[in-house]
């Protein structure tokens, strides 16, 4: 029976239509037969996610095991470490070796792309034996709109579900952050699952290598990733020599992220970072580091009201540590010109050499300073109130 | 709650449970009414609100249509009915329009009058549930159908949730009979209403979505790109609209099937159109039919005293696709959009006609199949300039730097808009665009089956945008 057609329908070649038993006297074959061609289906579906996914190098951990961050680390191995607390931006912000040199002590780091203070409080609380912490923010970190991509896989629910508790999350991003778990249970099935930037910059890289040119990690939309090994990064391309296009489109996949705006409040993110903080300051030295974004994202995605509400921000987390010494390298003069970044957010070794010297000098103020507090020491006086004396 | 969200699925499970566990029971029509008024009061209670009165309010002057004695009184019911649907349409969708323009035209006469941004706050889907209850009071007027004598029925035509806020814009003729045969799901319902869900789940996701960002970046300044840049924003544009509204109606149809209700189609393949008039039997199809009937052919018979039946049809043509721009978005855009298409058709009608009169062989002025598709999408795609930028001034820009074809400007390269376009080009190629391959796949053998969905599946889960963008047409 020839489908009615609603205008003159110009021929197609039979070898151009799709094959296909002729409709209209086939019937549908029924219940169980469904049920079969379902469960194939979603068995097939899933057997093929996890051959694509090997083959492109893609893994992941079960929802119900912690996964693992890519542990870096630099310096000195014996003694007390330093505990570096913080995103590629952190790592990328400074020149470690000299950082350890200047500290006297080696320093490690646990990352994980695009992480933010939940994932690196998870990190603080596995680390070995630190008597210093360093933790490094920027405007692109405790923004509460961007969600780390591989949250759920290290935060725990209960903790994430006290932390929506207590806040004043919006809905939309309380359901964001809830959906990243069942999305890690569907990847237990599906490991591609919701991770379609990965899955076309892999079939690129073998579409390119299979046509014998090698394509660029640099040239992909918003991988970023994170390798083992020494904590330093080397650096490939500029954001200067990026042409217009490439900016564009990463500042859409930026603005994509994070949902077109910058939020700051006290979210999971703040919350996180208050624990960091205070956990740190029973340990012993704790030294924050304000990270600067280039002027592409400042001029995007910072208005008055945004750097405002960051600043505001920053010191109401600060203030559960008044004795941190505070590093405000997003004020360095001319930091944020865009030639000292290695990529939207990411500084290159112009923007560490202009930086690491600042950063130690402002550590080691800080350090004397907190000598000097520490010599005053709180007495408690007949009427329970406290009086500091000199020692 | 968006159809691609965690908490709709969750929904829809539990609406589907409670419907399989109730059959053969007269509740689940009323259990479709509370499913359909939980999923309104998601969007806000002004439109729960609105949805209710209005069905209320129509079912009630749809009875009095029906048990009028004279044609004067079912005429004046059926005149107050179409007034209490379209006043909150105006007031809801159009109160902005129409303050900033007679604040534009009270300017020049020495009245400067400030009317502030969105003071009416747009109800979700008003244009949809409004148009779907005029539908009903005049085909009753016109004696198509008898006024429906159950409340829950009715109220279930109009607020039935996949249709909601989107469509498809159903007809009561179509829609209510299938509540008084029960509705009955069977195995064949099941599978094609998945398909047809898998099907629109990755046009929306995979291919709207993906789309979605570079388009606006281009579209929100269209100054700053080159004019290679900006004729593939337009492309990508007319795409991802495709995408993101066929796959809305597919979810939309395949939601229904899962219940044992059917919506009618909504797209056919409409880039396979090789007329203007094909294309809009293709394009939003409920949409354009219900201007056809309820608009155009009015219009035609109360015309008919007009000499020229050219100039009348094209006249008439003309004013139902000004509306139908209008019914788009309050915007000086959409009405210029809507008359694009009114001047295409109304010129592809002529052309037709001389073709006809004259007897012309189909070889002398025939473009080929090619050239006349080429010239259809030429126009589609020039005519969604206008409804992709939103102001007059945007659109100009556009239309100056492409036609001019300036070479100066950014050149955006996006990896997503050639491929994704060249995917739709190729399905609309090697489909014949008169088939449901959804509806036939179900009766295939069952590797085929396994093929089909386990594709599906598997686009859905490695190629999803990481980022969900809001659907575009929940916007009219």
């Amino acid at each position: 029976m020839q489908p009615s057609s609603v205008v003159e329908t110009p021929s197609l070649p039979a070898r151009l239509r799709l094959l296909g038993t002729t409709p209209g006297n086939a019937r549908h074959s029924g219940g169980r037969q469904l049920v079969c061609v379902v469960l194939f289906s979603v068995v097939l579906c899933s057997i093929a996610n996890y051959v694509v996914a090997r083959w492109l190098g893609i893994s992941r951990s079960a929802p119900w095991a912690s996964a693992n961050a890519v542990y870096r680390r630099v310096g000195s191995q014996t003694g007390p470490q330093v505990f570096c607390g913080g995103s590629s931006l952190l790592v990328a912000g400074l020149d470690w070796p000299k950082v350890s040199q200047s500290l006297g002590k080696g320093i490690e780091n646990w990352t994980v792309a695009g992480s933010s203070p939940e994932v690196w409080e998870i990190s603080q609380q596995q680390k070995r034996f630190s008597d210093t912490t360093i933790i490094g923010v920027s405007v692109y970190d405790l923004n509460e709109m961007r969600l780390t991509p591989e949250r759920a896989s290290y935060v725990p629910l209960t903790v994430t579900l006290a932390d929506l508790w207590s806040s004043r999350t919006s809905a939309d991003l309380r359901e964001r952050i809830v959906a990243q778990y069942a999305l890690s249970y569907v990847r237990a099935f599906y490991p591609l699952a919701g991770d379609s930037d990965k899955v076309l910059v892999g079939l690129r890289s073998k579409g390119a290598k299979l046509l014998g040119k090698e394509a660029s990690l640099e040239q992909h939309e918003a991988l970023v990733v994170e390798k083992e090994g020494t904590l330093e990064v080397e650096d490939a391309t500029d954001v200067v020599q990026w042409d217009s296009g490439h900016v564009l489109r990463r500042l859409e996949v930026l603005e994509a992220e994070n949902h077109g705006h910058h939020e700051f409040f006290n979210g999971p993110k703040s919350r996180a970072f208050r624990r960091i903080l205070m956990r740190a300051r029973q340990q012993g030295q704790v030294i924050v580091v304000v990270l600067p974004v280039s002027q592409y994202y400042v001029n995007t995605f910072l208005d008055k009201g945004t750097s405002s509400a960051f600043e505001k921000a920053l010191k109401e987390n600060m203030a559960v540590a008044p004795e941190a010494t505070l590093v405000r390298l997003d004020q360095v003069p001319g930091i944020s010109d865009n030639k000292n970044f290695l990529d939207l957010v990411h500084l290159n070794s112009s923007g560490r050499r202009l930086l690491t010297p600042v950063f130690l000098k402002q550590v080691n103020e800080g350090a004397s300073a907190a000598t000097l507090r520490s010599s005053f020491k709180p007495e408690l006086n007949p009427r329970g109130t406290f009086n500091s004396q000199l020692q | 709650m968006s159809f691609t969200s965690l908490e709709f699925l969750l929904f829809l499970g539990l609406c589907l449970s409670l419907l399989h566990a109730t059959r053969g029971l007269s509740v689940r029509t009323w259990l479709l009414v509370l499913f359909s008024y939980i999923f309104s009061l998601t969007f806000g209670i002004g439109g729960l609100a609105l949805v209710t009165f209005l069905a209320v309010v129509s079912f009630a002057i749809g009875g009095k249509i029906g048990t009028a004695e004279s044609d004067r009184a079912r005429e004046r019911w059926l005149w107050l009915g179409l007034c209490v649907n379209l006043l909150p349409l105006a007031f809801f969708k159009y109160s902005n329009f129409i303050a900033s323009n007679v604040a534009i035209l009270l300017h020049p006469l020495g009245f400067n009058v400030r009317v502030p941004a969105n003071v009416v706050l747009p109800i979700v889907g008003v244009s949809y549930f409004t148009f779907t209850a005029m539908s009903y009071l005049l085909d009753v007027y016109n004696g198509k159908i008898e006024p429906s004598h159950s409340v829950g029925e009715y109220l279930c035509y109009i607020a039935y949730f996949p249709k909601l806020i989107a469509g498809p814009i159903v007809r009561a003729a179509d829609f209510l009979p299938q509540f008084r045969r029960g509705f009955q799901v069977t195995a064949e319902d099941i599978e094609v209403g998945f398909g047809y869900f898998l099907v629109g789940a990755v046009k929306k996701l995979v291919i709207a979505d993906h789309l979605a960002g570079h388009v606006s970046m281009i579209m929100a300044s269209p100054q700053h790109y080159n004019a290679a840049t900006l004729l593939q924003g337009v492309i990508g544009f007319t795409v991802q609209l495709y995408a993101d509204f066929s796959g809305y109606s597919d979810m939309a149809i395949g939601c229904a099937r899962l219940m044992g209700l059917k919506l009618p189609q909504n797209f056919l393949m409409p880039f396979s159109s090789i007329n203007i008039a094909e294309f809009w039997r293709r394009w939003h199809i409920t949409m354009s039919t219900w201007f056809r009937d309820y608009v155009f052919l009015p219009l035609e018979i109360g015309s008919r005293g007009m000499r020229s039946a050219l100039v009348r049809a094209a006249r008439n043509i003309l004013i139902t696709m000004l509306l139908c721009g209008l019914w788009h978005g309050a915007s000086w855009n959409f009405v210029l959009y809507g008359g694009v298409h009114g001047v295409a058709l109304a010129v592809y009608q002529l052309y037709s006609r001389v073709r006809q009169a004259r007897s012309v062989a189909p070889s002398a002025f025939h473009l080929g199949t090619l050239g006349a598709r080429t010239l259809t999408l030429s126009v589609v795609l020039l005519s969604n300039v206008l409804f992709a930028t939103r102001t007059l001034p945007a659109a100009f820009t556009y239309f100056n730097r492409l036609l001019t074809w300036s070479s100066d400007g950014v050149s955006l390269g996006s990896p997503y808009i050639l491929p994704l376009t060249a995917l739709v080009v190729v399905a609309h190629l090697f489909i014949n665009k008169d088939r449901n391959l959804i509806e036939e796949v179900s009766n295939y053998s069952m590797p085929i089956r396994i093929f089909a969905y386990s594709t599906l599946l598997f686009a859905l889960t490695a190629l999803v945008a990481s980022e969900a963008v809001p659907f575009v047409y929940v916007r009219f």
